[in-house]
Parts: structure tokens; sequence; C-alpha cells
């Protein structure tokens, strides 16, 4: 006998009809249909035998309980799992590596602070191969805000193709790896959706699913189409709620999900908060808060973690892309831009 | 729900018959709940033992697994689930206790999860097994879990993706778990908000139901039961006011009738200058209480009098 023979019918995802027709049947558990002959529970549930044993499949398909894994299986799998660097060391250290495979990560911010130039980076960095540190896969950005600029994008591939090749003349073992990457490799390994409303996100999140070897996700921003909603407020919470379950069942197959999140007015305090309100704010398992001061001096702050306390690091956009804020030269006393962790 | 061959009775070889012969008749008797539910003439019309063999069979099961107990018996059986931060435990009245589910709500960052890995490890070091169900939260940090401590063997982790999976893992859990282990559900309410409401969910309400039925089915084996739950904006309409106790304006998400499920509730705060803070919302001897604690490396810990 299978071990979840106990499971009641109706702890079995089936359509409220098929419910409907196994109650009028008297089955009330998994155990109730096995080995019960499909003719008998046709005439007792009152339809055609080939309806009946295409439901009896469907239940034993559906009716195993998700397996368990020890702690002990998830932590080696975590120790396999490459982080996406962000090229930003601060940003990185603050992420404990990066953006991590099987978490959701938001990056939120106000308009300029740098959320775009971020995920493209990551993007990009995501196609680094294995034996330069990098995550070495396909990345997909799904864009709902129209800001993807393949030029950028593309000036960004070639920084990093260019520091791979510079990091290859060091390492000689690896130049084979090196000579197949290239500006062009890295942007046929990136994948952009463009979404339109909410449900092409719900859409392209499904199709990324079947892209070979993702390693990281991004969409741009999940606020976009949610925050010009129109509709009763009860489906925005089960919209936004659905969404963040997508979310966490792509990351779970190993993949990084960066989210971008725009800034809005909070009720509560002065300050303005992640929208989409407290619905959106238990989907992330991490928050960097991208700010922009009046000089001009942009800075990341880990809003929220479970691996360690919060902190900031500062950091640049410039022509290459993300990187450190540059440090202060030697000999001179001033503070510059110094981490402020 | 125990399968019936699971069960160690006194009269094992009588037992086994009785098990064997209910095995085999059609729709088949396989757990304890089946057998005491099912109507004892006609499940003896269908099978082939002696007489009273069946009725006596049956009162075993039922004296085994749902024994009328003495309230003092239950007392001595109480087993405790310690969090490590004696404060807290202080509030509990020892620690989370076995055979009781108990929620732990609040809004984002506020220490929910630092506090359910907490216990979690707790319980692990002590022996216990641990089964971490992860609904939608992917909240399990297997490297948080080792810097608090925890015995990773012991700690199980299954990732539901709906509702309905869920919903599968603890009927499941019920299998393995045994009195004064840990069940920790992380979170019912990212499983369940995109079912409930509006005219395509007839199914909401029921998750719910179902939801809040296999959690006491688990508690009632003796587990202890830890649900995190998620929160929504503005103060509930005159029923647990638990933002009320902070001056913030939450409730927990899932509605009046998601509350009657947990027996216990411990309601958090947003954490001010690294402080976390918590106060007992519900409880079964309606005591009331706050305290503060702070997350550190081996889990929650007690606020040192200079960190106030």
């Amino acid at each position: 006998m299978d071990a979840h023979a106990s499971t009641p019918l109706e702890h079995v995802a089936l359509r409220p009809k098929d419910h409907a027709l196994l109650g009028r049947g008297g089955f009330r558990r998994v155990g109730d249909l096995v080995g019960v002959d499909v003719n008998t529970a046709a005439s007792s549930m009152r339809i055609g035998p080939d309806k009946a044993q295409a439901l009896l499949e469907e239940v034993e398909e559906k009716a195993k309980p998700p397996p368990w894994h020890s702690a002990r299986e998830l932590e080696a799998q975590e120790h396999q799992r490459v982080p996406v660097v962000s090229f930003c060391r601060g940003i990185d250290e603050l992420l404990e590596g990066g953006a991590k495979p099987g978490k959701v990560l938001e990056v939120c911010g106000g308009p300029g602070a740098g959320k775009t130039q971020l995920l493209l980076q990551l993007c990009v960095d995501a196609t680094i191969p294995h034996q330069f540190c990098g995550a070495g896969g396909s990345s997909v950005f799904i864009d709902a805000d129209g800001s993807f600029a393949p030029s950028r994008c593309a000036q960004l591939a070639k920084e990093v193709a260019k520091h791979v090749h510079r990091l290859a003349r060091k390492k000689p073992e690896h130049q084979a790896a090196a000579a197949s990457y290239s500006e062009d490799a890295c942007l046929d390994a990136i994948h952009v959706y463009r979404a339109l409303d909410h449900g092409g996100v719900v859409r392209a999140l499904a199709q990324a699913s079947t892209i070979p070897d993702l390693k990281l996700l991004v969409v741009d921003s999940v606020a976009a189409h949610l925050r010009t909603f129109e509709g009763d407020p009860g489906e925005r919470i089960r919209i936004i709620a659905k969404l963040a379950l997508d979310l966490s069942r792509v990351a779970r197959r190993g993949v990084a999900v960066v989210v971008s999140n725009q800034l809005a007015s909070n009720l509560t305090s002065d300050k303005p908060g992640p929208a989409l309100g407290e619905a959106w704010s238990h989907a992330c398992d991490e928050r960097l808060m991208l700010q922009r001061d009046a000089s001009g001096k942009r800075s990341a702050t880990l809003a929220k973690s479970s691996v360690r306390a919060v902190g900031s690091a500062p950091f640049v956009v410039d022509e290459r892309g993300v990187r450190d804020a540059a440090r202060k030269r030697r000999g001179t006393g001033s503070s510059g831009t110094a981490a402020s962790a | 729900m125990p399968l019936l061959s699971s069960l160690v009775l006194p009269d094992a070889a009588a037992a086994e018959a009785a098990v064997a012969a209910l095995q085999h008749i059609a729709p088949p008797v396989l757990s304890v709940e089946a057998l005491l539910e099912r109507d004892l003439e006609a499940l003896e019309a269908q099978i082939d033992l002696p007489r009273g063999a069946l009725a006596a069979f049956r009162k075993a099961v039922a004296h085994h697994y749902a024994p009328l107990r003495n309230a003092s018996t239950l007392q001595d059986e109480e087993v405790l689930t310690p969090t490590g931060c004696a404060a807290i435990d202080a509030l509990l009245g020892g620690g989370f206790r076995g055979g009781d589910v108990a929620e732990v709500v609040g809004p984002t960052c506020s220490g929910k999860t630092q506090l359910l890995l907490a216990t979690a490890c707790r319980a692990s070091e002590r022996g216990r097994n641990v089964a971490w169900v992860d609904a939608g939260s992917s909240s399990f940090s297997p490297a948080r879990a080792r810097s608090m401590k925890g015995r990773l063997d012991l700690i199980r982790v299954c990732f539901a993706e709906d509702a309905w999976a869920m919903l599968r893992s603890l009927d499941d859990a019920g299998r393995f778990l045994k009195p004064g282990d840990v069940c920790v559900v992380d979170a019912p309410s990212r499983v369940l908000t995109p079912n409930l409401g509006g005219d395509r969910n007839p199914q909401g309400h029921q998750l719910l139901a179902l939801a809040t039925r296999a959690l006491q089915t688990l508690a009632r084996q003796g587990v202890c039961v830890l649900v995190a739950n998620s929160t929504a904006r503005g103060l509930s309409d005159g029923m647990d006011d638990e933002g009320a106790f902070f001056d913030e304006s939450w409730k927990a998400a899932l509605g009046p009738v998601w509350s009657t499920c947990a027996s216990l509730r411990l309601a958090l705060a947003a954490p001010r200058d690294g402080v976390c803070r918590c106060a007992l919302a519900k409880a079964p001897d309606g005591s009331r209480g706050e305290a503060a604690f702070r997350v550190c490396a081996e889990g929650v810990a007690d606020v040192e009098p200079c960190d106030v």
C-alpha cells in the first residue's frame, strides 16, 4: 500500500466538479481508489468508463506529496550554487556573494536610482563562464517598463567580455573557455521579453522555465502594470500574491530572481517605501534600496535579509556599467567615498 | 492520520489479522480515522473474522489513538519547545507547547523567520525531528540553521508550491512526526491568498477550512505546530487587534476565520534600533505580555540592558 493512501481526496488539486464526482462515488481517500475496478468506479460516479479512467489516473499522478529534503542535502546544494555578481564589490558583500540562486531579491528605488542599470549588469554577469567564477548560464529580462536598451546592454556585454579575456591572460588553462566567450555569445544568452501588461509578465514567467541553463531572471519592474491596476482591491491582492508565488516557484529551480520595484508614499511613515503595499512586501527574501543623494552619489542599502544584518555600500554607474565607487588615492587625506557598511 | 499498520497494539497477532482483513475489502480501510468513522456492523459483514474480533480491535485502536485522558496525565506529557531567548520563553510559559497550533504574525522584517528558525534549531538540538513546510516562502536557509547550531540531519524541508501541496505535506508530516516534534509552516497565507475571494475562487474558503483542520490534526498528535502569518493593512474590526499592541496599523492576513486556527498567537512588531519586540496576543490560558529580543548569529537572544 502506498504511504499516502490515507490522504483525503480534498487535498488533491482537482477541478471542483471532479471532486463532486468522486464524492458521489463514495470515495473519500486516495486509498479508496487503489485497485478499484474502472467500471465499478464509473458506475458509482455515474460517468463513462474512459472518463473514470482518466480521473483515476489524474488522482494517482497528483496525489503524491512533495518530496522531503534533509537540511544537510539543501546545504550541499547551496554550496554548489554560484551567485550572480554585480561587479561592485560593495554590493556583492552586502548580498553575500551576489544575487543568490533560489532567492528573490527586490531592488527598490526612486526614478534614476540605478535599478535598471543594476539589473542589466546582473543579466550580463550571469553569462560569465564558470571558470571565471561566473554562473555560466543564460538570463531572462522581463521588460515591463519599456526600459531595456539593447545598445546599453551591448556596451555592458563588451566590458564584461574584455574583463574575461583579461583574466584569461593570467590563467592560460582557461583560454579555451575565454575564446568561446565574446560580446555576441553573452548577448545570445540574454533573453528579453517585452511585457505590455501584467498578463504578459505572467506568460513570460511561464515561458522562462523552458530556457535551458537559466541562472538569472529579472523583472523590471513589478510595479509597472500593477500600480495602475483598475479593478477591485481584493483582485489586486490576489494578483500580487499569485505573482509572488510564481516568482518563488522559478527561484526554487535554482534561478536567482531579481525584481525591481518603485517607491511609493507610505501612509504610516514619512519616508516613501516600496510600492505595491503590504501584500507584496512579504514576497521578497532580500531587499536592496538604491538611493542617490543631492550631490549625485549613489548608495545601496540592504534593507531585508535572512542571513545578515543591514548595511550599505556606495556604487557608481559609468560607461562600463555598475562598479565600485572610486577608492581614495594613496597619499591624499580626503575621505572620498569610503564604504559606510 | 496514522496508518493502522503502523500502530503497535498489545494483542499483536489479532491486530495483524484484523489489519490484513481490513486492507482487502473494497474500499479498503487503511487509516485510524477510516476505521473509526465507518459503521462497525457494515464492516463486520464484509470481513471474515471471529465474532467480536473486529469490535475488540476497534476498541483497542480508539483507546490507543484517542484515549480519554486524565488532565494531570496530560500535564505530565506536555512537551515544551523553547526558542532560546529567555524573555520569549518566559512569555510563553517555558516555550511553545506540543499539541498546540501557535501562530507567529508580524509585518515584513519583524523577525518571524529568524524566530521560527531558532526554535527549530533548538528543538533539533534536543534530538527532536523538525518538518519545515515551505509554502511559497523560500525562507529556510541551511547556512543560517548551521550558524544557529541546529542539527541539520534532523531537519527536513519540503517545498509546497500551492495550497493542495501544502495540505498533502501536512498529512505526510503526520506520518513521521512523533509527539514533541516540531512542524513549521511558512507561510500558509502565501499559498492561500491567491485563492481567496472573488467570483472565480469558490474553493478559497474550503481551502482555509481544510488547512485549519490539517494543522489541528497534526497538533493533536502531539506535534508542536508553528505557523507564520503575514499582515495586511488596517486594524481588524474589533477582533484580535494585534497591531494595537504596538501602535501600528496592521492586522493578520487571512481574516477572522483563520484566526480561530491557532490557540496561541505571538505578534511581532517592526524592529527599532535593532531590537525586535513581540507580544502575546492570544494564549490558551489567557495570559498576555510583551518581550524584547534581538537576532544574533546563534538565533534569538535576550536584549542586554545596555542595548535598550
